[in-house]
């Protein structure tokens, strides 16, 4: 137990500390403090051990060798952790507490569903039970956002406009501290399911972050008894996707390349499958019949800083268990919805 | 393996940029109690991030890297603390310093207390390093003896008669009664 001297220290210290310049920290945290090394050169081999591994994973690599991008610097085509950076959650889910909008969030209250690791990004999917929300973090910046489910009444089967609070939290070191602005802007979604309907309620998204350019995220669904996913794109690149509790999770730098179809690897063995638009799978539209072209959505930014979001099925498709009761998206660098609750 | 060795690489960086994200303002309050000035602090911190920079493969596997830079922060400020506290007492002999009684006053108009709080901030300013970083890890930073003892690279006893020496300064400096004084007197009082 304290004496009266100890809690009067103990105060007097507090609030002392307390009235430091808030500059001095940021100062500090915007200094670069690695070691200059001399640059290794571009690796010209890979070793015996990687290149006795599964047939995917070397066209895996032969991508990640001659397709890097100046954006994005250290995003890998396969997921390179099981487990997200230690502190990766604990900032998603404090930014997500801190959106506001009403909500009685608190950090704990985010859980994980879903993480995705490519070197030094993160994409975090999180459920509060009441909405969803992504979270996109890299070196130079920290993106959440939260997709509040339509009111009582305006889900299901009507004309959905999802409330998108997004907040981009850049820490760029030349800028000298951090700052808070609106997140970055969709320009497409396409909603796919593949021909199996091993994948399914798949939603691709042409996004960007305003440090490191556009870039291309998709999720979905997958069935039970998946175990694996590698994305095959219209340009050439395959991408090995996060797979965890009937999801799958996968993005890329830049927004001109597309999936058009994906290796699905299951117990019996890997077969492959092309994605169909929405309409054509036979799977239900997730937001009935809204503005926007069939199978689509689009998406506009608020002057509350906020996106909305509003989506649209096949012709006359009833509104699926993709909304539900919840109608609610998660969604990744900025504006556009994806993915559902489970 | 050119590859893991990259990755490997870019995950240490990464988690080293995140440890400087979460812990920097941290380091710097605890420096800026331990010195008492904010310039100094933000230097200290600086050479304390650089150097835990270079040891960072190792540091990561730490079960606690923040311990390990606070470790660090208080052996630079010992090192240093003689020259810096010569270096302060010169800055106000020429009556250049007026930084210490700004920054203590805005402390003291928080506290929203009167003149013994006044005192007190003062009082802490004017501690020797040794006995400020003692109650700063004590007291901020909410260490256990042993803990500060391991900080502070000293005996637990010695972080036992550096904390009773500081406390006797401050309530002297403040005019407080000790907690037996107290308790003597409302035995008296009853």
């Amino acid at each position: 137990m304290k004496t009266q001297i100890e809690m009067d220290v103990s105060e007097a210290l507090a609030q002392r500390a307390a009235s430091l310049p808030r500059a001095a920290s940021e100062r500090l945290r915007a200094l670069d403090y690695h070691p200059r090394r001399q640059l290794l050169g571009v690796p010209v081999a890979v070793g015996a051990g990687v290149a006795a591994s599964a047939a995917t994973v070397g066209t895996v690599l032969t991508v990640v060798l001659g397709g890097a991008s100046p954006a994005y610097a250290g995003w890998s085509a396969m997921p390179t952790s099981s487990a997200p950076p230690p502190s990766a959650v604990s900032d998603c889910q404090s930014q997500l507490s801190s959106l506001g909008s009403g909500a009685s969030n608190t950090a704990t209250s985010w859980q994980v569903v879903l993480t995705d690791v490519r070197g030094p990004f993160t994409i975090v999917l999180l459920q509060d039970g009441t909405a969803d929300a992504s979270c996109f973090t890299g070196p130079s910046f920290t993106e959440v956002n939260r997709i509040t489910p339509p009111a009582s009444g305006s889900g299901g089967a009507q004309s959905g406009a999802l409330s998108v609070n997004s907040q981009v939290n850049t820490r760029a070191a030349n800028a000298g501290g951090s700052g808070t602005q609106p997140g970055g802007v969709g320009s497409q979604v396409i909603l796919e399911g593949t021909t199996s309907g091993d994948l399914n309620e798949v939603l691709q998204n042409h996004l960007t972050t305003s440090s490191e350019g556009p870039y291309t995220f998709i999720d979905g669904r997958v069935n039970s008894g998946v175990a694996g996913v590698t994305l095959a794109l219209n340009d050439g690149q395959h991408i090995v996707a996060t797979v965890a509790d009937g999801w799958f999770v996968a993005w890329w730098p830049g927004d001109t390349a597309d999936a058009t179809g994906a290796q699905v690897t299951k117990a019996s063995g890997t077969t492959s499958e092309t994605f169909v638009p929405l309409s054509h799978a036979g799977l239900k539209a997730p937001f009935g019949q809204g503005g926007a072209a069939p199978g689509s959505c689009t998406s506009t930014n608020d002057t509350s800083g906020g996106t909305s979001l509003n989506c649209t099925g096949g012709s006359g498709s009833p509104a699926s268990g993709k909304t539900g009761t919840s109608g609610a998206g998660t969604n990744t660098g900025g504006t556009g919805g994806t993915g559902t609750k489970p | 393996m050119v590859m893991d060795s990259r990755r490997g690489q870019d995950r240490s960086r990464l988690e080293f940029d995140r440890f400087v994200a979460n812990s920097a303002d941290r380091l710097l309050r605890a420096a800026s109690l331990i010195t008492w000035d904010v310039a100094e602090a933000e230097d200290l911190v600086q050479e304390c991030l650089f150097r835990v920079a270079r040891r960072w493969p190792r540091v990561r596997k730490m079960d606690h890297p923040t311990a390990y830079a606070r470790t660090v922060l208080v052996h630079l400020t010992l090192d240093e603390g003689k020259r810096r506290t010569r270096r302060r007492a010169e800055l106000r002999h020429e009556g250049a310093a007026g930084f210490d009684e700004h920054e203590d006053d805005a402390a003291v108009s928080v506290l929203g207390r009167v003149e013994a709080s006044a005192d007190l901030v003062h009082a802490l300013g004017n501690l020797p390093p040794r006995q400020r970083i003692t109650l700063v890890l004590r007291y901020f930073e909410d260490l256990s003896e042993t803990e500060v003892a391991e900080a502070m690279g000293c005996s637990v006893g010695t972080v036992k008669s550096t904390t009773s020496r500081a406390l006797e300064r401050l309530r002297h400096v403040i005019d407080r009664p000790t907690e037996d004084a107290c308790t003597n007197e409302g035995s008296r009082t009853a």
